[in-house]
């Protein structure tokens, strides 16, 4: 896209007289919709629109192998692939590239260090039987349409598809004399479990355009940013991480205790929206599977 | 495994020479210049056009016609198979190319000397028949976009299991490895654009499968231009315009 | 009322959804037939090209009113472009159509080799087209025909728009449409409209560019009524 140079100046006026090109102050998100169950195939899904980008997560649950550092936990793979569709490419950026920084940075959000901490959702609570089987969630995002805030899409979308992932329920019979235990899977989704996502954070990234602090740049508005913070916030307000996005201009250290300042404030209101959304989805869901 | 029931019907309910339920929905991303989501039984694909445009390699634009590109991906979910390696397989090449071959039929290339237009498909579910839905998508967002074309194209696959020609595979009836084709039809215009047929038949097998599918690419033609139209006229009557 | 893909009609039903591929007419042995966009003659048929509503101009021209995102230059249009490259004696302008137009660098009112604007790349510009066929670029230029200023030249700072070709055709239908009516009667801004779908909104402070903006930008889908109404209703939100 083709900016000139007026336009970039008309928005950097903007933002530093509070108010961008949709009426929006530098705070306001767009529009967020979540929606659950997309995919009937996929133990849980979403999909998240913010704007014109639109992101669609699935989550299939696998039974494997734990591995030897955690024989008694499962655990959770993750992978962002930006569909052709979102017409990247064409903008000079590499698909793959973009996609593997995605990834890198959507699993320091969710996933859990080497040595167990930090991780977002209780991996113990996926072990089948300790040491031979467990669950493993196989998270694939999909990014359909980017126009700014992609990453923070992904995070919302990633959390709505946790939420709505269903694990069957799983009997396990006696073992045989090779010590393997037979795995029963039940089918009937109402008797599956769900997750506990209530720790599991949300990714806001805050912008500088100027001398004002934004979150939710579009595709245009970024091009105008410098400085760009993604910050890894909770439902209590609590930081979980924070990077500098990966092709950031470099940041002033007296902005950054403000702008995590800003992403401690906001992100806990953007969960309790997606929280309200996730909950009226599954109303609805539940009133449709008893009619 | 039993594919057509002694009262003839398939493992889907459907009788042998009926078409998966089509939906086609129009614009559904915004960042390119026409999309379209193409879905027939549980296979869904989306299709984003970008262009006419400036071809982005110089070299590549061609001084009397259009440059048509394609791009194909299939999401991870896509199958149920176990995750495979991503990147571009040999398969994939191919859809692309096949996809490309077909658009090059239809869209009038020479009233667009030196452009480039680039038709990206992304698969998100794949269920059988995917090479005909990616090339309706691909029809629908070009149509979406009002890229000039000569006529619309349809496609559709058909097979051949238990000795009688079957309509529009899902998965499980193509994964025997019977015969399969897949067929492209320009309808007004009346004429093949894309014959693709994969295992070895006898000539009268071939024959009657290929008239089966082309049947089939008339009627998903005719559903098709319909949504179409269906779409012009609810924007139009937005506008005031008719 | 649509008409079946074969059926081939003598006379051509106007005013009627067409899809692509159908015909619209059986061309006669001999004698003329004014065609316009999204038709094509194939064979013995006349063909549209792109799915819309056909219409026939009051000269009599036939043609497709569709929705079309990317521009197709055309002589006479009025555009609103972006400097991509500076030559000695041309600028290479982008009107986000398949080609980069040319602009001669004495193409303003007044300009002389001594004095003359001073483009450089990013800037904005509302032009005119002067000759685009297929195989060359399209040229614009900044006066209009008796090589005055007309009201194209440079733009300044503001915002613009990117619609579709349908929205750009009701703001250039004369009388204005409502929506602008609305706009200008309570506020003061600039308007450039370029039929390459872009709209430029300047001259005035950010709210209001940002309001007129918005209020265009949602205006396509309504009818008048409605977009009085949306007009009122965001003035009225500004001034609470």
């Amino acid at each position: 896209m083709l900016h000139s140079k007026a336009e970039r100046a008309y928005l950097q006026q903007g933002f530093d007289a509070g108010l961008r090109s949709d009426g929006r102050g530098c705070h306001d998100w767009r529009p967020v919709e979540v929606a659950l169950a997309q995919l009937p195939q996929a133990s849980g899904s979403a999909r998240c629109c913010v704007g014109g980008t639109e992101v669609l997560v699935s989550v299939k649950a696998e039974v494997r192998t734990p591995t030897e550092e955690a024989p008694g936990c499962g655990g959770i793979q993750l992978a962002v692939e930006v569909s052709p569709c979102a017409g990247l490419r064409l903008q000079g950026r590499g698909d793959e590239e973009l996609g593997a920084e995605l990834t890198r940075a959507l699993e320091r959000c969710l996933l859990s260090q080497a040595n167990g901490a930090g991780g977002c959702l209780d991996l113990s609570a996926l072990c089948i039987v300790a040491g031979k089987s467990c669950w493993v969630l196989c998270v694939d995002a999909l990014v359909l349409s980017a126009d700014g805030c992609v990453l923070d899409a992904l995070s919302i979308a990633a959390k709505a598809a946790l939420a709505d992932t269903r694990i069957p329920l799983v009997e396990v019979t006696q073992a045989d004399e090779d010590g393997d235990a037979e795995l029963e899977l039940d089918d009937d989704p109402t008797h599956a479990a769900r997750l506990d996502t209530a720790r599991v954070p949300v990714l806001v990234t805050v912008s500088q355009v100027g001398a004002a602090l934004a979150v939710d740049l579009n595709a245009e508005e970024g091009a105008c940013a410098g400085a760009a913070l993604e910050v890894a916030v909770d439902a209590r307000g609590r930081l979980c991480g924070a990077t500098m996005r990966a092709h950031s201009a470099p940041l002033h250290p007296s902005s950054l205790q403000e702008m995590l300042g800003l992403a401690q404030r906001l992100g806990p209101r953007l969960l309790r929206e997606l929280d309200r959304q996730i909950g009226q989805s599954a109303a609805a869901a539940s009133v449709a599977m008893q009619e | 495994m039993e594919f057509v029931s002694p009262e003839g019907l398939r493992i889907d309910g459907r009788r042998p020479q009926e078409l998966r339920a089509l939906q086609c929905k129009f614009g559904v991303l915004s960042c390119c210049d026409g999309s379209a989501l193409f879905q027939a039984g549980n296979t869904k694909v989306f299709a984003a056009v970008y262009g006419p445009r400036v071809a982005d390699i110089r070299g590549q634009a061609l001084h009397d016609r259009a440059l048509i590109k394609c791009e194909y991906a299939h999401a991870a979910f896509s199958t149920g198979a176990a995750r495979r390696r991503r990147g571009r397989s040999r398969k994939s090449t191919e859809l692309a190319a096949l996809v490309r071959g077909a658009l090059e039929q239809t869209i009038l290339v020479e009233l667009l000397p030196r452009a480039q237009v680039e038709v990206c498909i992304q698969v998100l579910f794949a269920d059988g028949g995917v090479t005909a839905a990616c090339i309706n998508a691909a029809m629908l967002a070009v149509a979406d976009a009002g890229i000039p074309v000569r006529d619309m194209v349809a496609a559709c696959g058909a097979g051949h299991l238990e000795a009688m020609p079957l309509l529009d595979l899902n998965h499980t009836e193509a994964a025997t490895g019977g015969l399969e084709v897949c067929v492209a039809l320009h309808p007004a215009l009346d004429r093949v654009v894309l014959l693709q047929a994969d295992a070895k038949a006898s000539v009268d097998t071939l024959e009657a499968v290929t008239t089966l599918a082309l049947q089939g690419c008339k009627a998903a033609a005719g559903a098709m231009r319909e949504a179409l139209l269906q779409h012009v006229r609810s924007l139009a009557a937005r506008r005031g315009a008719i | 009322m649509s008409l079946a893909p074969q059926q081939a009609l003598a006379s051509p039903v106007e005013n009627t959804v067409v899809g692509p591929g159908d015909s619209v007419l059986v061309l006669p042995e001999a004698g003329q037939v004014r065609v316009g966009a999204g038709l094509h003659a194939d064979g013995g048929h006349l063909r549209t090209t792109r799915p819309g509503i056909l219409r026939r101009t009051k000269a009599g021209k036939l043609w497709v009113q569709g929705r079309q995102i990317r521009y197709i230059p055309a002589a006479g249009d009025a555009v609103v472009g972006t400097v991509v490259e500076r030559h000695s004696d041309a600028y290479n302008v982008d009107l986000g159509g398949p080609f980069a137009a040319v602009l001669p660098a004495l193409a303003f009112e007044g300009a002389t080799r001594r004095n003359r604007p001073n483009l450089t790349p990013g800037d904005l510009v509302y032009a005119r087209v002067t000759a685009a066929s297929r195989d060359a670029d399209p040229e614009i230029t900044c006066t209009d025909a008796s090589g005055k200023g007309a009201g194209f030249g440079p733009l300044q700072e503001g915002l613009v728009l990117t619609c579709s070709s349908a929205l750009v055709r009701q703001l250039l239908a004369s009388p204005p449409p409502p929506v602008v009516a609305a706009l200008g009667a309570a506020l003061a801004f600039e308007l450039a409209v370029g039929q390459n779908g872009r709209v430029w909104v300047g001259n005035a402070d950010s709210s209001t560019v940002v309001l007129v903006a918005n209020a265009l930008a949602n205006s396509e889908r309504l009818s008048p009524g409605q977009a009085h109404l949306m007009v009122k209703k965001l003035l009225a939100s500004v001034q609470a």
